[in-house]
């Protein structure tokens, strides 16, 4: 649907006969669909990245189309991208068509055919001989979920031995001790001499118990609260270690999306991104 | 040379540089196109503006440009000329071995010109090699893993075709092996910034020296972990070292990580000219200092001794260059007058 008509559909002067009501969309409600779609790399959402380009209603067709940092971005996490769009664009009440379009890219036709068709991205590129391994899309994901809970633990971890909590306290809390207040953008954990304040800890909190919920991990009210990627306790002595392991985790996500940001801006022009924030609260840990 | 404010020397190698061709004429394909664009988008986004070029320049600059930013205004002693073919991309190759020759056949003190080879080419490889040898005596060859061969878009350092060529490496005497794992063009149907195929052959090939260009980044944490695994692993700094300038406390976590798990011994200064030159590389990099949490942290501190070290000291062991003579070569040529001059004002 034109612009004119989607305004004048917003106001509930009908121009049209075709349409239902019950099958007009917003392009708010396909915002609000797609808001949590991630650059798994960079574990980021694409609308604050800004690589959402625009999004287009005509009834109860809707259309996005979206852009990356370069012309060469790894076709894959593309289409991880594409496909997470298409499936959330599907949720959309009253939907007909959806059509997800990569701009700017070499793959790109590849890439959005094989997605609106529905296809895997093995069968979208029959002919570059797809190993089992790099077919696994889903294999991709979880490799990049996992990067992103110990980014978010290790943001939480600092936090706590910033507060002066001492390595045996921190590995004995549980999921219970702690409570994230998200809209302030701060954490509360109970800790044996009462409870602390984190400040700009809540988003890294929340994200990391979200992250370890869709790896799968325990986290049962009395279940430890830091545990590895593996659902495994931290040994006793062992934090150390740990924390450089997370910490060069944390940096490489924040240094791709420090580049990746930088060459989108370059490509596509300043004030194109807005997730400036995360990067610079994980500058200060 | 260059030379710190209290007069201390240090010696520069520069391991990755090129002498490419993007011209239009020379494009085959949009790939061409979008292959410069994209390291023109590289370049204009990490260099300071004063260092920006006009893209005209970009796409072919004269070995003459390169000369002067190189050893004149950048202060490097010697430089490593580092191969990438793309024939599928570029007409004539951006930047093959007989591109880069014709420096190496200019200034013979003032660069190391290294070869390539491509395992898929099977034996007509083979003798391509044997023949970069026999004509220049390579010391080093460069890979770029990911790179398109008609169908194929790629290959690993673990396919036993690639061992046949390393294989003949050790018999060349080919011992440095620069492999290029960082941002990447076509990781399509493999993740191609993994870096397990690196530690496969180099636990095979101990006699070799990896050299994992740009770390691996992105995946850093990755190959940190397969440096300590295999000491005949090595960093080459090369697109890491830009991020001095817009980044720097993320270019201290990069540095505070390869020390703690590659050391001070195996990390290689590289401008990967014209991708960013050498002049404010050397420059912030001979004047940066760990902060005080890293180095507590890690235990590791990048003290002067280590930056000498990565700008010169250990790729000059890695290829055989005695850097006293080496500066003795080089004392009284033009371009060491030239930078005497530029620099003694």
């Amino acid at each position: 649907m034109p612009r004119n008509d989607l305004a004048s559909a917003e106001t509930g002067i009908r121009t049209g006969t075709t349409s239902t009501r019950e099958a007009i969309i917003t392009p708010e409600q396909i915002y609000a669909a797609i808001a949590d779609v991630l650059d798994p790399e960079l574990d980021e959402t694409l609308v604050k990245l800004g690589f959402i380009d625009s999004v287009r209603v005509d009834g109860p067709d809707v259309t996005v189309v979206f852009k990356l940092p370069t012309f060469w971005c790894a076709p894959n996490f593309a289409y991880l991208m594409a496909a997470d769009l298409r499936s959330r664009l599907r949720t959309l009440p009253g939907v007909r068509a959806t059509s997800v379009v990569l701009l700017d890219h070499f793959a790109e036709e590849e890439i959005s055919s094989g997605i609106n068709r529905g296809l895997s991205f093995g069968e979208a590129f029959p002919e570059d001989a797809c190993d089992e391994d790099g077919a696994n899309l889903e294999e991709l994901r979880r490799t990049f979920l996992r990067k992103g809970f110990l980014m978010r633990q290790d943001t939480l971890l600092r936090k706590l031995l910033q507060a002066g909590l001492d390595e045996a306290a921190i590995l004995n809390l549980r999921v219970a001790d702690l409570i994230v207040d998200e809209l302030a953008d701060a954490a509360f954990v109970t800790a044996p001499g009462g409870v602390v304040r984190l400040d700009k800890a809540g988003r890294s909190s929340m994200l990391y118990l979200r992250k370890g919920k869709l790896l799968g991990l325990a986290q049962g009210e009395q279940e430890r609260l830091i545990i590895d990627d593996e659902g495994r306790p931290i040994p006793p002595g062992g934090l150390k270690d740990f924390l450089r392991r997370s910490r060069s985790v944390r940096m490489n996500i924040l240094f791709n999306t420090s580049l990746c940001k930088g060459l989108f801006q370059t490509r596509y022009g300043p004030s194109q991104s807005t997730a400036a924030s995360e990067a610079d609260e994980g500058e200060n840990v | 040379m260059y030379r710190t404010l209290n007069g201390e020397e240090i010696f520069v190698v520069d391991a990755h540089t090129h002498l490419w061709d993007a011209s239009p004429a020379n494009q085959r394909n949009k790939y061409g196109r979008g292959w410069i664009d994209c390291f023109y988008a590289y370049h204009k986004n990490l260099s300071p503006p004063d260092y920006v070029w006009p893209l005209e320049k970009y796409e072919k600059y004269s070995p003459e440009d390169m000369v002067h930013d190189e050893f004149v205004k950048g202060y490097v002693d010697l430089a490593i000329l580092q191969p990438t073919y793309l024939t599928d991309f570029y007409i004539n190759g951006f930047n093959t071995l007989e591109q880069n020759s014709v420096m190496k056949k200019a200034y013979p003190d003032r660069f190391i010109l290294n070869g390539a080879f491509d395992p898929r080419d099977g034996e007509r490889g083979m003798e391509e090699l044997r023949r970069m040898k026999g004509e220049w005596d390579i010391k080093g060859v460069k890979l770029y893993t990911a790179e398109w061969r008609g169908n194929s878009k790629g290959y690993k350092l673990s396919d036993p075709e690639t061992y046949h060529f390393l294989d003949e490496c050790i018999r060349l005497g080919i011992t440095n092996i620069h492999v290029h794992k960082g941002p990447t063009i076509y990781p399509l149907n493999r993740d191609a910034f993994d870096v397990a195929d690196v530690d496969d052959a180099a636990s095979v090939f101990t006699d070799l020296t990896f050299i994992v260009e740009h770390c691996g980044l992105p995946r850093l944490e990755d190959f940190c972990w397969i440096a300590t695994q295999e000491s005949n692993v090595y960093a080459g700094l090369a697109v890491v070292l830009p991020f001095m300038q817009p980044r720097p406390r993320y270019f201290a976590e990069v540095m505070a990580n390869l020390l703690f798990w590659v050391g001070p011994d195996k990390i290689l200064f590289g401008s990967d000219y014209a991708l960013w030159e050498p002049k404010w590389l050397v420059e912030k990099f001979a004047a940066f200092e760990l902060p005080e949490d890293l180095q507590t942290e890690y235990g590791v501190d990048l003290t002067m001794e280590t930056r000498k070290k990565i700008l010169g000291l250990n790729a000059a062991r890695l290829y055989g260059i005695n850097p006293e003579e080496q500066v003795a070569k080089t004392r009284g040529d033009t371009f060491s007058q030239q930078a005497e001059q530029m620099y003694a004002a």
